[in-house]
């Protein structure tokens, strides 16, 4: 998620703030491998969700493209010079509304009150319709980051995770809160989003009049990508200690 | 373009929904923490009134034998002494055939006022105590040997030690339980019982030669559940093993109380 807002900086910037949120979400997918390896009795989400974290990693690999090309000066993949494929908000749109998507499908497997499940449900699917008719006819999916995608999918992945804590709070079973995954997982989310998405409402703002600015969104998206993916590391960590987990 | 006063801004809002969320998750982690204890504490105090329970329900138990024992030593031993007495009165009566079978039934009588009496000997927890662990299982073993049951065997080795008197009680009724269990259910004819004195346990091998068991099937008999829960209450070992065709066999490691 960080390669789309750094096209108008210096090369050295995006070794710098780039290189570090590629190197985390791997190590993250990884230490999700070694999580299977070593949990045998790990559930089917938890498996989507290092499914997911590939997912990620792909997509990084696959929008360094624009990146690669900015920076050779079109010497490279010089076809996508001047067209809508010039840079990657499209490709970073969509991921948004599927890493939206998913996350809020994670933590609404793990609530049991039906009737909440029923209204989660309900909310993802008019957020997924809406936000496909907002790329759609809106003329953001190749220009910018769909406001309406990100600050959505803040509200519906905040609304998923109060679900899944009443839900924790509601169980009368001897948790283990070291031990459960979705923990870290949601406390890593919940910081990423809620703190990273104000700054989409101020994205047209990112320009080379507004140095403050454009420094501001440049490390908060590094250290929260850091923050994030570092909190699903050590999950998947700690998690991976003992036999059964959740 | 943006002032700084304005990024300032949006800093701040920044900093303050990572300051709510990480205030939110404490407090959340510390919420749930506090409801494990309580979990916790109420699952100990449910634990707690079992084992309260299973003891009162073993001294019942202990009671009730106890009860038993007296009866069958002061009243029916005595009256089969009075049987007794009427019939060597009878003895001097005309006819030999009738002599014959005075004779008979008084042999009867002796013998059955003898079992009457180990029987007593066993259930009664004071002369349990009195007698010794050893002792009484032998007791017990004779009057199988005795009736034909069974044939028994006791082997002992290592130096024999006095016990704490209530574990030796509680001992001694797993035991019986199981010999019960081998006369009602096992239809054995060899019974092995071996106490072994270690140096810092006694362990305690029943075997009988019977039928066996499938031990997944009666996990919750009331017999077995009393013996595990007895073992459970003096902390000894207890091993049940069994498969259908191929006797029993029952292990009991006791280790002895550190300040002993």
């Amino acid at each position: 998620m960080a390669s789309q807002c750094l096209l108008k900086l210096e090369f050295i910037d995006y070794i710098k703030y780039a290189i570090p949120v590629y190197a985390v979400e791997l190590l993250a997918a990884i230490a999700g491998i070694f999580y299977l390896l070593k949990v045998p009795a790990y559930n089917l989400v938890t498996k989507y969700f290092i499914w997911f974290l590939w997912f990620t990693v792909m997509i990084e690999l696959i929008g360094s493209y624009a990146s690669i090309a900015y920076f050779t000066d079109y010497d490279y993949l010089s076809f996508v010079k001047d067209t809508r494929f010039e840079e990657n908000t499209w490709l970073y749109n969509c991921y948004s509304l599927v890493s939206a998507s998913f996350y809020t499908y994670y933590f609404g497997t793990y609530i049991k009150s039906e009737n909440w499940k029923l209204i989660l449900k309900f909310l993802l699917m008019v957020f997924i319709i809406s936000s496909v008719l907002n790329l759609i006819f809106s003329d953001v999916f190749f220009e910018e980051d769909s406001k309406y995608v990100n600050l959505g999918g803040t509200f519906l992945i905040f609304f998923a995770v109060t679900l899944f804590y009443f839900e924790l709070l509601k169980n009368d079973l001897l948790l283990n809160l070291r031990r459960l995954l979705p923990l870290y997982v949601s406390i890593g989310v919940m910081i990423f989003y809620l703190c990273v998405t104000p700054l989409s409402i101020f994205s047209d703002y990112f320009n080379s009049d507004n140095i403050l600015f454009v420094k501001l969104q440049v490390h908060l998206i590094l250290f929260s990508n850091i923050f994030m993916y570092s909190f699903f590391i050590l999950g998947f960590y700690i998690c991976s200690r003992k036999k059964r987990s959740f | 373009m943006l002032k700084k006063e304005e990024v300032l801004l949006i800093i701040y809002f920044i900093a303050i929904i990572f300051f709510l969320v990480v205030f939110v998750v404490i407090f959340f982690i510390a919420f749930q923490r506090r409801k494990n204890r309580f979990l916790i504490e109420r699952l100990e105090a449910q634990q707690k009134f079992k084992e309260e329970l299973a003891n009162s329900q073993l001294e019942i138990q202990e009671q009730t034998f106890k009860n038993i024992a007296w009866e069958l030593h002061d009243n029916v031993g005595q009256l089969l002494s009075v049987a007794n007495l009427q019939l060597n009165m009878l003895m001097n009566a005309p006819s030999e055939k009738t002599r014959d079978q005075i004779k008979e039934t008084k042999e009867v009588i002796v013998a059955t006022v003898e079992e009457v009496r180990s029987l007593s000997k066993t259930l009664n927890t004071e002369v349990v105590l009195n007698n010794g662990l050893i002792k009484s299982i032998k007791v017990e073993l004779e009057r199988f040997n005795r009736l034909n049951f069974l044939q028994t065997e006791l082997k002992i080795e290592g130096h024999e030690l006095t016990l704490k008197s209530e574990d030796e009680i509680f001992i001694f009724r797993i035991v019986q339980e199981f010999f019960s269990n081998v006369i009602k259910h096992a239809r054995a004819n060899k019974l092995f019982v071996h106490l072994y004195y270690k140096k810092d346990n006694l362990e305690i091998t029943i075997s009988d030669d019977g039928v066996g068991f499938d031990t997944e099937q009666k996990k919750f008999s009331s017999g077995l559940q009393n013996m595990k829960s007895r073992a459970e209450l003096i902390g000894a070992q207890f091993e049940l093993n069994s498969k259908i065709g191929e006797g029993t066999t029952l292990l009991i490691i006791y280790s002895y109380p550190f300040d002993e």
